[in-house]
């Protein structure tokens, strides 16, 4: 599974949702409250066995699917 | 100049006209020469405090961005900061502190003569300060480039429609759009203009007829008991609202007719279901401010955990507090929204529980209604806190607001006439309609569906709505004293 679908899978988990308006600013639509963006990093720290760093968790990073997906692709390096 | 002025007025087609007369390459010339005088036109002296921030961080962020050095980029980081927090700190919260260090010694029979200043607030200060600050962190943790083009970057930190009262942009956002084109487009401007009349109404028709009721039970708060005190208070909930909102859609819309795109600042926030919502919907510039710049910082630097997430909620509502005004009230204010959110976030799934429990989840519109209800007296309870002129006039309201509570006002002046009230009254359930349907889908779609003589109806009705019943005295934008 490519890592695109497995961040939806995981936003979709935690939000018990059945789909998910990629269209829309994760952040700044109030979809993932901070609340949310604690659980969203300790999965994908679990699943894709990385660490991110505390500066790296900003708005812009985890904006879209496509920034999640850029920072963890930056954070494998 | 206020935007609900005769000045105004005149001020702002005159540059519109000259705008799209003038070549490209020259309007940054017209709207810092604009920009200028409409802040001097308040008072023109401090038009020198933006001139020293603008050079401070325009000449900061480029070193900044210049040397590779650590140590060397933190220095210059603090030294454009210090400038600039410095002179808000220096007009806004020296009185402030000084005043409550003096009461803090008296205490403990400590005669202390502390200084106090006889400066002015200066308008907009916490506004422009803010956007600046965004500025250098952004060039400071490389987020974007610094501006090299100093007049560009002047006009972005003085740009008149959001100079005094917002909304707070980011330069990535706007520093941009003073490189592009901007043609006359008759659909953007219209659009501009009749976002600049709902603005007007908003302020002229119902803040400011608000504001004669609420300035007098709340400047005069012990000669009131209950119901005086219960429809000030929830006047004023509404009143600081239209204000503020207003502001931003004549901003909004002024920047728009010349072809800038500014930050929605309000998205209805009496419908929010929870007080987050309500801090996704109200003052959004500033809460993204404090969002990127404090909170996360805060919540997530050093690893995330819960007790970060809570610790940064309240460090941010008592920034906030403090951001508003130089008062013990407003800090109050802003603990007080902070508490709400921990405890909001603390019960969550206790209320889950409970509302399972008595069945109100299978009916989600009533539950929703609830959850509008329940946030909205919240609002209003900290609505309360916010207008108080003292803190003992805040435990007296909040002692009397239900103290003879009858439904008949008998031989105290309001301010307002009973015609007054009804007119108030009748064009706060009218802006509740609207919003309601702007609320299922934007407005201007839905109008766009509708015959042309319908729109030109509405748009009429509201341009003589502000002038026939229009408070004219010129009253300032609460907003302003922040």
């Amino acid at each position: 599974m490519d890592g695109r679908k497995e961040i939806i899978g995981i936003i979709k988990e935690l939000k018990n949702v059945s789909e998910i308006d990629e269209s829309i600013d994760l952040i700044e639509s109030g979809f993932l409250d901070s609340f949310d963006i604690i659980n969203l990093i300790s999965k994908i720290e679990e699943r894709f066995k990385i660490k991110i760093m505390g500066e790296d968790i900003i708005p812009e990073n985890l904006n879209s699917i496509d920034s999640i997906v850029n920072l963890i692709n930056k954070t494998k390096i | 100049m206020l935007f609900n002025s005769l000045h105004f007025l005149i001020f702002f087609p005159f540059i519109v006209l000259i705008y799209f007369t003038i070549p490209h390459k020259y309007r940054w010339i017209l709207l810092l020469i604009g920009s200028y005088y409409f802040y001097m036109s308040w008072k023109a002296e401090y038009a020198i405090l933006i001139m020293i921030a603008t050079l401070a961080s325009y000449f900061f962020a480029l070193q900044i961005d210049k040397t590779e050095s650590i140590l060397k980029k933190r220095l210059f980081l603090a030294l454009s900061l210090s400038i600039c927090l410095g002179i808000l700190f220096f007009f806004k919260y020296f009185n402030f502190v000084s005043e409550s260090v003096r009461e803090f010694l008296n205490l403990f029979s400590v005669q202390f003569n502390s200084p106090i200043l006889g400066v002015l607030l200066p308008v907009g200060i916490s506004f422009y300060t803010f956007q600046i600050v965004g500025y250098t962190l952004d060039v400071y943790y490389k987020r974007i480039k610094p501006e090299r083009h100093l007049g560009i970057f002047a006009v972005f930190v003085s740009f008149f429609p959001q100079l005094v009262a917002g909304p707070i942009e980011r330069a990535s956002s706007l520093i941009p759009q003073f490189f592009e084109k901007h043609h006359f487009d008759y659909k953007r401007v219209t659009d501009g203009i009749k976002l600049m009349m709902w603005g007007f109404f908003l302020k002229v028709v119902i803040a400011d007829r608000l504001a004669i009721l609420t300035n007098q039970v709340f400047n005069n708060v012990y000669n009131y008991t209950g119901l005086p005190l219960i429809i000030a208070s929830y006047f004023f909930g509404y009143q600081v609202y239209c204000d503020f909102a207003g502001y931003s859609f004549i901003a909004i819309g002024a920047a728009q007719v010349m072809g800038y795109k500014l930050t929605e600042n309000f998205k209805r926030p009496f419908f929010s279901k929870s007080f987050s919502e309500v801090w996704r919907r109200w003052h959004i510039s500033l809460m993204n401010w404090f969002r990127n710049y404090i909170f996360f910082p805060l919540a997530f630097k050093k690893g995330a955990n819960k007790f970060r997430l809570y610790y940064a909620t309240v460090i941010v509502f008592f920034v906030s507090g403090l951001w508003h005004g130089a008062g013990w009230n407003f800090i109050l204010w802003g603990l007080l929204c902070a508490f709400y959110i921990v405890i909001s976030r603390l019960t969550s799934n206790l209320r889950g529980k409970i509302t399972n429990m008595i069945g109100l989840s299978k009916y989600p519109t009533a539950h929703n209604f609830l959850k509008i209800l329940i946030t909205f007296h919240l609002w209003i309870i900290a609505a309360i806190v916010f207008r108080i002129n003292s803190l003992q006039d805040g435990v007296y309201v909040f002692t009397h607001l239900f103290k003879n509570l009858t439904f008949m006002i008998k031989g105290l002046p309001l301010g307002l006439d009973s015609i007054g009230l009804i007119i108030a009254v009748v064009f706060i359930g009218l802006t509740e309609v609207i919003q309601l349907i702007q609320e299922k889908r934007p407005i201007r779609s839905y109008l766009s569906t509708k015959p042309t003589y319908i729109r030109w109806i509405l748009s009429l009705g509201l341009f003589f709505s502000i002038l026939l019943f229009g408070v004219f005295e010129g009253t300032q934008f609460v907003y302003f004293q922040f």
